[in-house]
């Protein structure tokens, strides 16, 4: 049996222009284990939302997943569906970049399940929620009305509101209310992948202390896998196992919330963590970041941080430093960590 | 003569707007409900109001800035009501106070090249003598939030990135070197980096050029980080006034109590421990009612008088009120088991 | 010049309808040298110049009518005044609705009220039959007078759009920047919000147009054009009296019927153009 629930090899997600190519996600390599909240933290334009959308194969033109996998191990995977590939201890897997559609919709609520960015107010503003969940429900299911029934108040149990909720109009619910119901119906049939981006975004703060509670929740009742998308670094250091750091469309630092926050390796990393303000205790500086983040249009050759980077080296003009493995599942990609053992991933799965 | 008139007076500030709603439910809002603070104009200092959603900080703003006309109360430069002043009196206040707003994209009117809000400045306040000199403070202005001036000038707003375009509206600050800045929620659309800068240049402002600030957040963290002095406000009133490391270290008001306990820690060592959301609402639910305590539905402490009647500022402690019954002295709070 | 070069080259459909919609105006001002060409000093009006009903040939490439005018040349004539009548009624319209639109969406208050419960009534009034009626009773129609005509009843329109536009562009961040920077509500008028409204007035221009000549063709269709001077609905109007179509004549009709689908066809281009040239993701819907 598989320790991953999703390893994505160079992911590169490419937007075409009369101007050029837009490489919004270009080579990004992430594994992520099961029943584990795993974060994806960068600031706007990093790629980290269109990176999900792609494993959510939700890109439209003119965007385009110019390559790579999305390698899916799910536990009892669908007979009909061919596997595809092998790895992970011999388990074989799902690229979700190649199944076809008939077998994503197959896949979709029922192993995974995505919570996009303001769902929240994508609720459908003239049924009443109970009905919408019973809908999703049934179509995705073999529930009979009274199983889906039953089923929706389990989940809105889960997440931590009432029956009640059932009869209720989406415009009667406040907005934390609304998040905790998309939250609920991305339950329902029991995914074990739910991919949530940006979900406390735009919520009081302690509307977000409720829906991180419950998200805290679903991963140990269900035993469900999460991907957590955020800018907001604080978030994840209230909630995920492990974080990925991204930054000009690919991954500049991997490994635990313990290692990135107590030891970021990565420059960008370190001045991230350092940028965001700490309620109480000593007031130090703030640190900031010089310079202005490049466009996916023209990334900066060789490391893409490079310009900005307080550590810049020669080589870092010119060459674009792999992943060097810092400790076991620790990872930065910088050419000050070259003594380490660069990972190369891309072969390491093609095999 | 030394005057003692505080720069900056707001008193018994109140705005309702009327008849918001569809034709099946049309109410009255009160965005704002008796608010009053001072700024003394002696030394620069920095206010931070924090407010969630419905807490009426961005009406509040604009009653300020002048843009939106309370439904009573006053706002007073120097001792004079702002709605009362001559063309030439708004105009000095104008120069005095001004605004760095939250969208970096609708600041902008996108048929003029971005040099437009600079020059705008310039020519209406005179702040230059000739061209040149109005080049050298714009050059300049640029350079102090780390834009080069070549890679900005002359272009259109849609040609820059939104934390560009930020750093603009803070130049255009430095430029006009006003006595105080509203700033509201000015750095939640810019990355984290940029935000850094951004506060950073703010304490620099006070602590160099002597301009203060009342910066608006719902980001507790952010407003530590300013320090001064903080006024929590809970849909239109103000529920706790004081030094800022004062509230947040003792936090009266349980609504404060509320939010600092919501914020998360930037240590993963120190998570939550114990479930406490369940029953948690947006603030601009909290139903609103002219003669109740306004968190009456979520307060864990609501006795009461906290139904019956609105609670008033009074002193915690040295230079801190909070408006809660548990500390009015009439009124003998239930002792929490 | 580059920028103009690359809008036109971006935005093909304005700039298929806007050389259409110049062609045709060329050829409405050059109307009288074009005539003059052809008929000499004869003017295109008077009757008997060719034999009648003659079909389209060499000589009158659109043949001539019952009257013994080259169909062409009346034509031209016929186009001419069309357009005048349009384009003013269009101005006309235009410029009014901007004025009544921008008042009440700027102002707000007792003005719009006022203002907009007026636009409301005139827009309320079915169109048609007013102008019948009113055409009827005018006697002696000219140019002008129907070009007020249609304009009267067609300015509510574009009051709406720019009222509402005006109101949306009212509440923008920049307009506030603009006045805690000082600038006064005048200035702001016309630095701020005008310049924004530009897409707009040129659209609203080119659909008044439409409308205006469409009416006008409606009008001049059933007789109650201007009596005195050619135009494309008169024509056709000409052209049922006579019979023309059981004669077998087409031309007759085809001509000014052509004419002024070509014309409608121009100005909806450049009007979907210049939508689509203000916004651009509007270009993937319709297939660009």
């Amino acid at each position: 049996m598989s320790t991953h629930l999703l390893a994505a090899t160079d992911v590169r997600i490419h937007y075409h222009s009369t101007g050029g190519a837009y490489k919004v996600v270009d080579g990004v390599d992430i594994t992520v284990n099961r029943n584990e909240i795993f974060g994806l933290a960068g600031e706007s334009g990093c790629g980290k939302s269109t990176l999900v959308e792609g494993i959510m194969r939700l890109i439209r033109p003119p965007g385009k997943i110019v390559s790579g996998h999305a390698m899916f191990y799910p536990q009892q995977p669908p007979q009909s569906m061919t596997l595809h590939g092998s790895n992970n201890n011999g388990a074989a897997g799902i690229d979700l970049f190649q199944v076809s559609e008939p077998d994503l919709r197959y896949l979709r609520w029922r192993y995974i399940s995505y919570v996009p960015q303001g769902s929240m107010n994508s609720l459908n503003p003239v049924m009443r929620i109970g009905d919408q969940m019973i809908d999703v429900t049934r179509q995705h299911s073999e529930l009979s009305k009274r199983e889906a029934y039953e089923r929706v108040i389990d989940v809105l149990r889960i997440v931590g509101l009432s029956e009640r909720v059932v009869r209720s109009y989406p415009h009667e619910l406040s907005g934390g209310m609304k998040q905790r119901v998309i939250i609920a119906m991305a339950v329902t049939l029991n995914p074990q992948l739910i991919v949530a981006d940006e979900p406390t975004t735009a919520l009081d703060v302690n509307v977000q202390r409720a829906v991180l509670e419950t998200i805290a929740e679903i991963k140990q009742r269900t035993g469900a896998t999460i991907i957590f998308v955020s800018h907001d670094m604080a978030v994840h250091a209230e909630l995920v196992d492990r974080l990925a750091i991204m930054y000009a469309g690919e991954v500049v630092e991997v490994g635990t919330v313990y290692e990135i926050f107590e030891t970021p390796k990565h420059p960008y990393s370190q001045r991230l963590i350092g940028s965001i303000p700490q309620l109480g205790g000593q007031r130090t500086r703030l640190e900031s970041i010089t310079g202005i983040a490049p466009s996916p249009i023209a990334w900066p050759q060789g490391c893409r941080f490079h310009p900005r980077c307080p550590h810049a080296m020669d080589i870092c003009k010119q060459v674009a430093p792999p992943a060097f493995e810092i400790s076991p599942g620790h990872r930065a990609a910088c050419h000050l960590y070259s003594e380490a053992q660069p990972i190369q991933l891309h072969e390491a799965a093609a095999r | 003569m030394t005057t003692t008139q505080p720069l900056l007076e707001v008193t018994n500030l109140r705005k309702v707007f009327t008849g918001v709603g569809g034709l099946l439910s049309r109410r009255d809002v009160v965005a704002v409900d008796d608010i009053s603070f001072a700024l003394q104009g002696d030394q620069a200092k920095l206010i931070t109001i924090v407010g969630e959603s419905g807490s009426g900080k961005s009406t509040l703003a604009r009653c300020i800035l002048g843009l939106t006309q309370p439904t009573s109360g006053a706002v007073r430069y120097r001792g004079q009501d702002i709605q009362s002043m001559s063309k030439a009196e708004m105009h000095a206040y104008r120069r005095a106070v001004q605004p760095v707003f939250q969208d970096p994209y609708s600041t902008y009117n996108p048929f003029y090249r971005i040099d437009r809000v600079l020059n705008v400045l310039v020519r209406k306040f005179k702040l230059a003598a000739s061209p040149k000199e109005a080049k050298a403070q714009i050059d300049e202005a640029l350079r102090v939030v780390d834009l080069r001036p070549h890679d900005v000038l002359g272009r259109y707003p849609h040609q820059l990135s939104g934390g560009e375009r930020q750093r603009v509206m803070l130049a255009r600050i430095y430029l006009m070197k006003p006595r105080l800045i509203i700033a509201d929620e000015p750095i939640s659309m810019i990355d984290a980096a940029l935000r850094a800068l951004f506060l950073n240049i703010l304490l620099d402002f006070r602590d160099q050029h002597g301009i203060s600030c009342l910066f608006i957040t719902h980001n507790l963290a952010t407003a530590y980080y300013l320090g001064g002095e903080i006024m929590v406000m809970c849909r239109g009133r103000a529920i706790e006034h004081g030094a800022m490391d004062d509230v947040i270290a003792q936090p009266a008001h349980p609504y404060t109590q509320l939010l600092l306990e919501s914020v998360p820690s930037q240590d993963p060592r120190q998570r939550w421990t114990e479930k406490r959301g369940a029953n948690a609402v947006e603030a601009s639910e909290l139903r609103f009612d002219a003669n109740a305590c306004v968190f009456v539905e979520r307060c864990p402490r609501v006795m009461e008088i906290c139904r019956q009647q609105r609670p008033a500022h009074v002193p915690v402690q040295d230079g801190q009120t909070a408006a809660c019954f548990l500390y009015s002295a009439e009124v003998a709070p239930v002792p929490t088991s | 010049m580059r920028r103009t070069l690359r809008f036109f080259r971006q935005n093909t459909r304005f700039l298929i309808g806007l050389i259409l919609f110049t062609v045709i105006c060329l050829l409405a001002l050059l109307q009288p040298m074009l005539v003059r060409w052809q008929l000499g000093e004869i003017s295109p009006m008077t009757v008997g110049t060719f034999p009648l009903y003659v079909d389209p040939n060499p000589d009158n490439l659109l043949g001539t009518d019952r009257m013994g005018r080259d169909v062409l040349s009346v034509l031209l004539v016929g186009l001419r005044y069309s357009l005048a009548i349009g384009l003013m009624a269009g101005l006309i319209a235009t410029f009014v609705g901007i004025v009544v639109g921008f008042i009440a969406g700027f102002q707000g208050g007792l003005a719009d009220s006022i203002l907009r419960t007026f636009t409301d009534m005139i827009l309320v009034i079915p169109t048609f039959p007013i102008l019948v009626t009113l055409s009827a009773y005018l006697k002696g129609m000219n140019v002008v007078t129907m070009a007020l005509l249609l304009a009267a009843f067609s300015w509510p329109f574009s009051a709406r759009t720019i009222r509402s536009q005006v109101l949306s562009l009212r509440e923008r961040g920049y307009v506030d920047l603009a006045r805690v920077s000082g600038m006064n509500s005048l200035e702001i008028i016309f630095q701020e919000i005008l310049p924004n409204l530009l897409p707009y007035l040129g659209v609203g221009l080119a659909v008044s147009t439409v409308g205006a000549i469409l009416a006008a063709v409606g009008l001049e269709l059933i007789g109650l054009g201007p009596g005195n001077v050619a135009t494309l609905g008169l024509m056709i109007n000409w052209a049922i009296g006579w019979g023309a179509m059981s004669l077998g004549k087409w031309h007759l009709i085809a001509a000014p019927a052509g004419v002024l689908v070509i014309l409608f066809f121009a100005l909806n281009l450049m009007n979907i153009g210049l939508e689509e040239a203000f916004n651009p993701r509007l270009k993937g819907t319709t297939g660009q």
